[in-house]
């Protein structure tokens, strides 16, 4: 990956990258830093564990003896591209934990149309995101607590805001900077409440617990100690992942059944044999191999195959008419040996 | 006497997959494995072990998609097929590894099993695969649950009403199914948001849970942990998931499912066998999928894997059983000199994780039952409705908001990957909420169209699309699920609001998204809380 294939990704492209890369921004933005860490962890020599992503497109390719089969596309379906814009100047806010909430906010035609005449241009519309604080007490004055403005572009429509307040109450305003009357209101979010991320500091009189006890209760619920919860959050969201998407979706194909490939050999052979069983009688008739009931097709023919491992074997073919009247037994009898050989020209 | 209270919870939960309109469809396959590995076997061992009079209770929540499928008649004739050609497959399998004595051992199981299965399926319960569950509960072996309608995560919704519909129209197809309403719910992702426990209260729902810290970081400070249930202010009780019993089971490397004895998971036939021969078992597009036959254990950190010896993973399974007892026993020994009162340990599971991804996870649970039955004096398995009745008064405290997802936030569903949903998904939880005020008592084709427009709601909000999406593989299939209900729900609401509905397009969609046959769209009606109705009754 270049810097230019880099340039040509949009916001969200990059973000997406930097998700996947894990690089924690930690404000939402894109800028120099975030382009230089993501060259750096794409250009990096690739990881050694595996990657679900790889291991993902392991299983879609065919092997390579298989024929090409059908594309297995969700096919075609509805025109289900969905509208870009709602036509509707709003903005909504969403917790994602206790330091972090996304906001999304659309624009109608008019907004559009007004701003780009009252600034000439699009692009050049100071628009900016308002956070607030909301607390009782400021709302009681009227006016929640401004906490800090972020500048976007016309084109940016969400941003992660890194407002680091568990169990605090948040709102941001979509405006713009008026030449003249200052911050101009667009639309106002609704209030969340990010969650809280420690225990609550509110004891009730009637169920008073002994500190010590509730620091034992807290460990043995497996969350005191130090970096466990993210450990095991981490190994349940494998697990998870793995149900999720089902069968067949993250497949390590690391060796056929017979003969595992041996890679630390440099020049290798597998042999494996096959034995195929076919023959025919009267389509009514009962038909037996070693003992079991085979199914005739409709014609009177059947066909067995199996694995052919190393020695001797009788299978008596035994087929009875439907009257039950005569039989017939044919048994052939085969036998495999299997040598190996192996020479090295010196030097 | 007891000592203590174990509660296991299985969640049993698949996304609705249902194409009607494509003769194979490849994520189908879910369901047909989950029935087979899965609810199946687990329905084997509760029923032998209730026709052996061994006592056990177990918590489990069936979702409301994972009924619809378990009676869809076309998904039941479909399943049907796909399990003739398995014991198809399986007969196959012993004759071809008949002189292979490590994999014939294995074949012979696999035969067994699909032959139980079809015997189960099509012969014990035509097909009917809810009764048994029915019955287990009217024994009083099961507890079962509910869970949102199509498990929509509720803490990213943003209208109450999108939240109702969800746990309502849950709570009225598990009544029509268990005759009787549900006493507890399984919230989509254990995703709890404080209020949102009135919602549950309005529909007679008792009890859900919460990931641990949902109810350690509950306000005020809850006395007991995680080892006693408190009230939300509503009165509905949450129960705290115990981690140290989850880990046991769940984790990769310390769980019992990593076992080299037991069997891997990904060495199936469908990719290892010869083309010529899986052909006629694998995708019919000829795309290698597993089959469900797979002959390896997992043997180590190596790409070869030994052959499985059912035997022996079974003793595995009776070792870790009796394991995963004695840590209880010494866990709830350890509670008890802390509590003032008997603790109740609450351990979860994604059912899937028994059979289909653990494969010895039916026959672990077998043993543990059996165990705690007949080994141990200490603990009692109950489920979380029995605890209120043996300690109805417990402490009042509005839990965290939480999930059991990845870093225990909303963040698995609210990342880059899938951020971009929720201007859709709301618009449109919205604008049915405007349609069900606007239409009080709509009938014929407008009311099949808002009936219809809310069946392509819910079906957009499973949790499973965002989550899919995050996980980067089947995504495709997950962004097609989307957009298709939320376009399909845009397009009904166009044609309802220019009056002009097209009659074959409706028929179209009910015909293909067919989930809630008995919805009626006034669920998203806004309704005032009802203390607010009985205070000013001309509005009610």
């Amino acid at each position: 990956m270049t810097i230019e294939d880099l340039e040509n990704m949009g916001r969200s492209e990059l973000l997406g990258l930097a998700e996947v890369q894990q690089i924690q921004d930690g404000r939402g933005t894109v800028d120099e830093q975030t382009v230089q860490t993501i060259l750096q962890s794409t250009t990096a020599p690739p990881a050694t564990e595996t990657n679900p992503k790889t291991e993902a497109t392991a299983w879609i390719e065919p092997r390579p003896e298989d024929p090409p089969h059908a594309e297995v596309t969700v096919g075609p379906g509805d025109d289900n591209e969905l509208p870009f814009s709602y036509n509707q100047t709003r903005i909504v806010l969403m917790v994602r934990d206790p330091y972090w909430v996304y906001t999304y906010w659309d624009y109608s035609t008019d907004t559009y149309q007004g701003l780009t005449s009252l600034f000439g241009n699009w692009e050049t519309v100071p628009l900016t995101l308002r956070v607030y604080e909301v607390t009782e007490a400021a709302t009681k004055d009227g006016e929640d607590k401004h906490l800090f403005d972020i500048p976007i572009d016309g084109s940016t429509r969400s941003w992660y805001i890194h407002v680091n307040g568990p169990d605090r109450a948040y709102r941001v305003d979509l405006g713009y900077f008026h030449p003249c009357e200052g911050f101009v209101i667009l639309a106002r979010s609704n209030v969340v409440k990010t969650p809280r991320d420690s225990v609550s500091p509110i004891i009730d009189g009637d169920w008073m617990v002994i500190e010590e006890d509730f620091r034992k209760l807290y460990r043995l619920a497996g969350w005191g100690r130090p970096g466990s919860n993210s450990a095991e959050l981490v190994e349940s969201l494998i697990k998870r992942l793995e149900r999720e998407i089902g069968s067949g979706a993250v497949s390590s194909i690391s060796s056929p059944s017979f003969g595992a490939r041996q890679k630390e050999r440099g020049f290798w052979l597998v042999v494996n044999c096959e034995l195929i069983v076919f023959g025919a009688t009267e389509p009514d008739a009962r038909l037996t191999i070693d003992g079991q009931p085979i199914a005739l097709r409709p014609d009177g023919s059947f066909t067995l195959r199996m694995a052919l491992p190393d020695g001797k074997f009788r299978i008596p073919v035994e087929a009875t008419s439907a009257a039950g009247d005569e039989t017939i037994t044919i048994t052939p009898v085969v036998e495999r040996q299997t040598y190996h050989h192996r020479t090295r020209e010196e030097g | 006497m007891k000592k203590g209270y174990l509660s296991l919870v299985l969640h049993a939960h698949l996304p609705f997959v249902r194409h009607p309109e494509y003769e194979h469809f490849l994520e189908e396959q879910w369901f047909f494995e989950a029935m087979t590995e899965t609810y199946i076997p687990l329905l084997r061992v509760f029923e032998t072990l209730a026709g052996e009079g061994v006592p056990f209770r177990l918590t489990m929540s069936l979702t409301p998609p994972l009924l619809s499928m378990m009676s869809d008649p076309l998904l039941q004739e479909r399943y049907s097929r796909h399990l003739r050609r398995l014991l198809e497959l399986a007969e196959k399998e012993v004759e071809r590894t008949r002189w292979l004595p490590e994999f014939h051992h294995s074949a012979l199981m696999y035969r067994e099993n699909f032959a139980f299965a079809r015997w189960f399926y099509e012969e014990k319960y035509g097909r009917d695969i809810i009764t048994p569950f029915r019955r287990l509960q009217q024994q009083g072996h099961l507890e079962l649950i509910t869970c949102g309608a199509t498990h929509g995560y509720f803490p990213l919704m943003l209208q109450r009403e999108a939240v109702r519909a969800q746990v309502r129209i849950a709570v009225e197809q598990y009544t029509r199914f268990f005759g009787r309403p549900p006493r507890g719910i399984w919230l989509p992702e254990c995703g709890y948001h404080p209020g949102d426990d009135e919602i549950l209260r309005e529909y007679g729902i008792r009890f859900f849970f919460t990931d641990a810290h949902g109810i350690l970081h509950a306000s005020p400070r809850p006395k007991y942990g995680v080892f006693a249930p408190v009230y939300c202010p509503s009165g509905v009780a949450a129960f705290g998931r115990d981690l140290e019993s989850s880990k046991q089971v769940w984790s990769a490397q310390e769980g019992y499912p990593g076992d080299p004895y037991y069997r891997e998971f990904y060495r199936d036939i469908g990719y290892d066998l010869e083309y010529d021969y899986i052909r006629p078992y694998i995708h019919p597009s000829g795309l290698r999928v597993h089959t469900g036959i797979k002959y390896h254990r997992i043997t180590g950190k190596t790409a070869d894997k030994q052959p499985y010896i059912p035997w022996i993973a079974r003793e595995r399974a009776a070792v870790h059983a009796g394991n995963f007892m004695f840590n209880r026993e010494k866990q709830i020994e350890y509670l008890v000199e802390i509590m003032d009162r008997r603790p109740i340990v609450v351990s979860p599971y994604d059912a899937e994780l028994f059979g289909h991804w653990w494969f010895e996870g039916p026959q672990w649970l077998d043993f543990l039952l059996r165990k705690i039955a007949y080994d141990q004096q200490n603990i009692e398995l109950i489920s979380p409705i029995d605890y209120l009745a043996i300690y109805p008064r417990n402490q009042v405290s509005t839990p965290s908001e939480s999930s059991w997802g990845y870093k225990g936030y909303n963040e698995v569903w609210l990342e880059g990957s899938n951020d971009w949903i929720y201007r859709h998904l709301h618009q449109a939880a919205e604008r049915m909420t405007e349609l069900a005020n606007r239409f009080p008592e709509a009938d014929g084709l407008l009311r099949r169209a808002l009936n219809q427009s809310a069946r392509e709601l819910l079906l957009a909000q499973s949790s499973d699309w965002a989550f899919i999406m995050k996980t980067g593989t089947m995504v495709e299939y997950a962004v097609k699920r989307t957009r298709d209900h939320i376009s399909r729900f845009l397009r009904l609401y166009d044609q309802i609001n220019a009056n002009a509905i097209d009659e074959f397009y409706l028929s179209d969609l009910e015909y293909k998204d067919n989930i809630f046959p008995d919805l009626d769209y006034r669920v998203y009606q806004t309704t005032l809380p009802a203390r607010l109705r009985q205070a000013i009754p001309a509005m009610a």
